[in-house]
């Protein structure tokens, strides 16, 4: 009886323990699955952003990546092609996970390379119901995360930010793909339980070997507008040089990255 | 009938433009078709808008019959061409203005220019372009490039505070530092206060002149040559420049009397980088008054330092805040205040400026509150630009807004302006 409890009681332990570092792993593969696939990559993206009253808005734009360590430090730039407001604008980013991002704005009718503060990440993504955070990656360590429970296809998690108050919701919970571990649907909750904003996948494709979403939507459930982002012809491992992601890039956007051919 | 004309062609793109919309509605699960990528995959792209815009002077300027700033129908069209080697530019503006004297159909053309690259780390722009550096927000200190002052005052977009040039930009990129080189060949001036749509104070008059062009200077025709070496050491950026040319309002007067565009040359440096949760930004020049370097002569403005502190940052979620600190140090000031022919107008010695920007963005971006603040201590005048911005959806837009400028004496910087103060509002259409 005694061995047995011996062997219950360290069966147990062995299995909390797993969870423990299953959960670290999988927050960490989610987060290189959606975020880091590659060493750069490239895509065409759209949004469609529709407010309440079905009013509807879009923005068209390339998108360029390349990772400077793996989970780690990133730089984006981002071109601007519609609506003609917006059109040529580029947008640069140094992304830094320990520190705030080097952010830079290029307005081409006033030739202004416009150096910008970094903002409060969980704002609007040129208006839309994206954040720069949804685009860009939230680090994972500002969140203490556990596997709620899990099936054949997903694990179901919740996350609680270290500092409660410090964002607009008190938890967030993530279905995530196990073959993929791509994030399938993210809900954000209010303290009083209420899910205030959702993020799902609608539409994933293998490009390359990597699972990679195609269609995701964001819809804001208190105000009821959502955006709607797609991708095209997205590609991996091109070999981007570092030096497309300098200052120079704002006024002279490279073309062979951005055209995709 | 040139009015005729502008109508029928706004007319024009108003429908074409509008059937190109009707595609962006209808955006299905797989509306990405081939058509959408069609568009894409043709060199040639263009941007464009249709704006009516008003303003009115909230005071009476007692020099001007009509006391409206701004009444115009503007039509603003880019046409671009990419090719794997170069680039090609165009864009305009034509209008019909209702305020000045002169033909009621207005023409600027704005960008005219080829853009290619060379031996891998240059890129050239060469013809009619907008070219912008330094790192002030609403104050330069080594951006001697053309602006337009009459647009700015009036509450036209805050865009067409640039004003185009012809001119060549060579910029290198090397791994020490980057290299700015922008020559004008003929020097371009600013589009100053002329008294055609503001009065402005003439010290010869003593008094404000305007309702007609009251300057009307010599036109320069020496080249400007304009350069920055620059560089981004992982996020924090140093510039040099200098600059040879002229000064781009005539604040000159010659010996038969003529106003004209003094000689100078600007030499200057610039940081910028993040400090806190915000940016901050410092800059130097030196305005070397080549006309009158010994300061004595009172009909060329002396040489000056001019500095610039600034930092902004993001106060709470959307609400962004930007504070500047600028003085304008006049040198050989003794020897100004000798020679002038009236003391008691002259600039202070040393004039300071305190700006603030405070810029709200609500409803998903779509609604921008915004109030920009010049205050100068030292002159007792200010300049207040509040504006609000509803951006109803990618067609239309709607902006109202409000210029401005108080003062104790009718002579200092802003306070010359004091009768021009009003309000606009414009409504605009892209496409």
């Amino acid at each position: 009886m005694k061995k047995l409890m011996l062997v219950m009681s360290f069966l147990l332990m062995t299995h909390v323990s797993l969870a423990e570092v299953k959960v670290e792993t999988i927050i960490e593969r989610a987060n290189l699955a959606s975020f880091y696939v590659g060493e750069d990559g490239r895509s065409d993206a759209r949004m469609i952003i529709v407010d309440n009253k079905d009013n509807k808005q879009m923005r068209q734009f390339v998108i360029l990546r390349k990772d400077l360590e793996e989970g780690g430090n990133q730089n984006f730039l981002v071109v601007f092609s519609r609506p003609s407001d917006v059109k040529d604008t580029v947008f640069l980013v140094h992304k830094k996970v320990e520190t705030d991002d080097d952010r830079w704005l290029y307005l081409p009718a006033l030739d202004l390379e416009k150096r910008i503060s970094a903002s409060d990440n969980r704002t609007s993504f040129v208006g839309s119901d994206f954040y720069y955070e949804d685009v860009s990656g939230r680090n994972p360590n500002l969140d203490v995360h556990e596997l709620l429970k899990q099936d054949d296809e997903y694990f179901y998690l919740k996350s609680t930010p270290k500092q409660a108050g410090s964002v607009e919701f008190a938890y967030y919970t993530m279905k995530i793909d196990k073959h993929s571990f791509l994030p399938m649907l993210i809900e954000y909750f209010d303290v009083a339980d209420a899910a205030i904003r959702r993020v799902e996948v609608i539409e994933v494709s293998e490009v390359q070997g990597h699972p990679t979403v195609m269609k995701s939507k964001v819809s804001n459930l208190k105000t009821g507008g959502y955006t709607l982002m797609e991708f095209r012809r997205p590609v991996y491992d091109l070999g981007m040089d570092e030096a497309v992601f300098t200052i120079r890039s704002l006024r002279n956007p490279p073309k062979n990255w951005l055209s995709g051919q | 009938m040139k009015s005729v004309f502008l109508v029928l062609m706004l007319l024009h793109v108003l429908v074409v433009s509008a059937q190109d919309n009707s595609d962006d509605d209808d955006w299905g699960d797989d509306d990405w078709g081939d058509d959408e990528w069609a568009v894409d995959a043709s060199p040639w792209s263009h941007a464009g808008f249709v704006e009516l815009a008003h303003g009115e002077r909230f005071n009476t300027d007692a020099l001007f019959k009509d006391q409206s700033t701004l009444s115009e129908l503007r039509w603003h069209q880019e046409i671009d061409y990419s090719h794997e080697n170069f680039d090609f530019n165009w864009s305009h503006d034509l209008w019909l203005d209702d305020v000045t004297d002169k033909d009621g159909l207005q023409f600027d053309l704005r960008e005219l220019n080829l853009k290619f690259s060379l031996f891998e780390q240059t890129d050239v722009v060469i013809g009619r372009q907008i070219s912008t550096w330094g790192t002030g927000d609403l104050l330069f200190i080594n951006d001697m490039f053309p602006k337009d002052w009459q647009s700015f005052f009036s509450g036209r977009d805050d865009n067409y505070l640039k004003a185009p040039a012809d001119a060549l930009r060579v910029t290198s990129y090397f791994k020490p530092f980057n290299v700015d080189l922008v020559i004008t060949p003929t020097a371009e001036p600013d589009r100053f206060i002329n008294g055609e749509r503001f009065s402005l104070f003439s010290p010869l008059a003593q008094s404000n002149m305007g309702g007609f062009e009251a300057i009307n200077p010599r036109n320069p025709n020496q080249p400007e040559y304009a350069v920055r070496l620059f560089k981004n050491l992982n996020g924090k950026q140093l510039a040099l420049y200098g600059y040879h040319g002229i000064e781009k309002s005539p604040t000159g007067v010659d010996q038969t009397m003529q106003p004209y565009f003094p000689q100078k040359n600007v030499w200057g440096t610039s940081y910028q980088s993040t400090l806190g949760k915000g940016l901050f930004n410092a800059e130097l020049g030196y305005h070397d008054a080549l006309d009158d370097k010994t300061g004595t002569n009172p009909l060329v403005a002396n040489s000056q330092w001019r500095v610039l502190l600034g930092y902004e940052r993001e106060l709470i979620k959307k609400l962004n805040w930007g504070v500047q600190y600028y003085v304008e140090h006049t040198e050989h000031y003794e020897r100004l205040l000798a020679n002038s022919w009236f003391p008691l107008t002259e600039p202070e010695q040393n004039r300071q400026v305190i700006t603030n920007r405070l810029t709200y963005m609500a409803k998903q971006d779509k609604l921008t509150w915004s109030m920009f603040v010049f205050y100068s201590p030292s002159d007792e005048d200010s300049y207040w630009r509040p504006s609000v911005n509803y951006r109803h959806n990618d067609q239309w837009q709607f902006t109202a807004g409000a210029q401005i400028f108080t003062g104790k004496e009718n002579y200092t910087f802003f306070g010359q302006f004091e009768d021009s103060s009003s309000v606009y509002s414009r409504i605009r259409f892209q496409f």
